[in-house]
C-alpha cells in the first residue's frame, strides 16, 4: 500500500468531477472551510454529536426517539392574530377594537399556544343578535382537534377581564373540537346556566386570555 | 439596494367538521429581490361569518366559503357553540 500526500485536490481536466466510489475510511480531522453547494442524496448516520451553528432546514420533519409518525415533529410556526368577540350565530352589526387588541401564537407540531387580548373601544352594536346567544371569543389561529369519540377533551382557556362594566363576567372558556374560538362561561351551580351570553357583553369589555390546544 | 415589502396569503386550509377556513398571511421583506424576512399573521373564517365580513376576504377565501359553508354546516356550527357546559 502506498500513500500519496498532496496539498490541494483540484478538478481534473476533462470530466470536471471528482468521484469517490469507495469508502473513505479515515477520519476527517480538519475543517471544511468552504461551502458545500451540492446535495447529499444518500442517508448519513452521525454517531457522535452534531454541532451546527447555522440554520437547519428539515422540510420533511424531525424524527425524535423511536421514529414513526407519532415521534415526528413536522411543523413549527409563530405569528400573530386578531381575536374578536362574536356570537354563536355570527358577528355583530358593528364592533370596534382598541389598539391593544391582538394576540401571538406558537405552533409546535400539533400543539398550539395562543395568548392575547380583545378590548372593545366603546363601539358596539349587537342589535342583530339575540340576547341569549352564547358569547364567543373567535378568530383564533387554528382549529381545535380534540378527539370527539367520548373522551370529552375540551380545551379550557384561562381568561381575565380587567374591564367589564356590566353583565356577568366570563370566568373561563370552553374550546371544543372543530372550533377556532371558545365559548365563554361563568361560575354557577348545576341548576343554573353557566353560559355567558350576548347580553352580558358591555361596550368596554376587555379580556386577556391564554389557551393551549391541539390542532391537525 | 431596493427594500420591498409584500403580503400574500400563502396558506389557505379547510379544517374540521365545521369546515373552518384557516388563512395564513405572510409579510415578506426583500432586498434586491432576495427574501430577508418573513412573518406570519393568521385568521380563521368560521361558518357564521357575516356577509359584510366575508366581502372583505380575498376572492379565494370567498370562493371556498361559498363552497363549504353550506346552510347545514352553519346550523350545525351554531348548535355546537350553543351546547353550553
Amino acid at each position: 500500500m502506498s500513500t500519496i500526500k498532496v496539498d490541494t485536490i483540484t478538478t481534473r481536466t476533462g470530466s470536471g468531477n471528482i468521484t469517490v466510489s469507495n469508502t473513505i475510511a479515515g477520519n476527517l480531522t480538519g475543517n471544511v472551510t468552504g461551502n458545500v453547494t451540492g446535495n447529499l442524496t444518500g442517508n448519513s448516520t452521525v454517531g457522535g454529536t452534531l454541532g451546527v451553528t447555522g440554520l437547519i432546514t428539515a422540510s420533511g420533519g424531525l424524527s425524535v426517539g423511536s421514529g414513526g409518525d407519532t415521534n415526528t415533529m413536522d411543523d413549527y410556526e409563530e405569528g400573530t392574530f386578531e381575536p374578536t368577540f362574536t356570537s354563536a350565530a355570527g358577528d355583530f352589526t358593528n364592533v370596534g377594537y382598541s389598539g391593544d387588541t391582538g394576540g401571538r401564537y406558537i405552533k409546535v407540531g400539533n400543539l398550539v399556544y395562543a395568548q392575547g387580548c380583545a378590548r372593545i373601544n366603546g363601539t358596539l352594536n349587537k342589535s342583530n343578535r339575540s340576547s341569549g346567544e352564547t358569547l364567543v371569543l373567535g378568530n383564533l389561529p387554528f382549529t381545535q382537534s380534540s378527539r370527539s369519540n367520548g373522551d370529552n377533551a375540551d380545551s379550557i382557556p384561562v381568561v381575565r377581564c380587567p374591564v367589564w362594566s356590566s353583565g356577568d363576567v366570563p370566568e373561563r372558556g370552553i374550546m371544543r373540537n372543530g372550533e377556532a374560538g371558545f365559548s365563554l362561561v361563568k361560575m354557577a351551580n348545576n341548576a343554573t346556566s353557566h353560559t355567558i351570553t350576548v347580553s352580558d357583553l358591555p361596550s368596554d369589555a376587555m379580556m386577556q386570555f391564554t389557551v393551549m390546544y391541539t390542532t391537525n | 439596494m431596493a427594500i420591498t415589502k409584500r403580503t400574500e396569503q400563502d396558506k389557505i386550509e379547510v379544517v374540521g367538521p365545521f369546515k373552518m377556513i384557516q388563512v395564513r398571511t405572510a409579510t415578506v421583506i426583500e432586498e434586491d429581490g432576495v427574501e430577508i424576512s418573513r412573518s406570519f399573521h393568521r385568521h380563521t373564517v368560521a361558518p357564521n361569518i357575516s356577509s359584510d365580513a366575508l366581502d372583505n376576504e380575498s376572492a379565494d377565501v370567498r370562493a371556498i366559503a361559498t363552497q363549504f359553508h353550506t346552510d347545514a354546516v352553519k346550523t350545525a356550527y351554531a348548535a355546537h357553540l350553543n351546547e353550553g357546559e
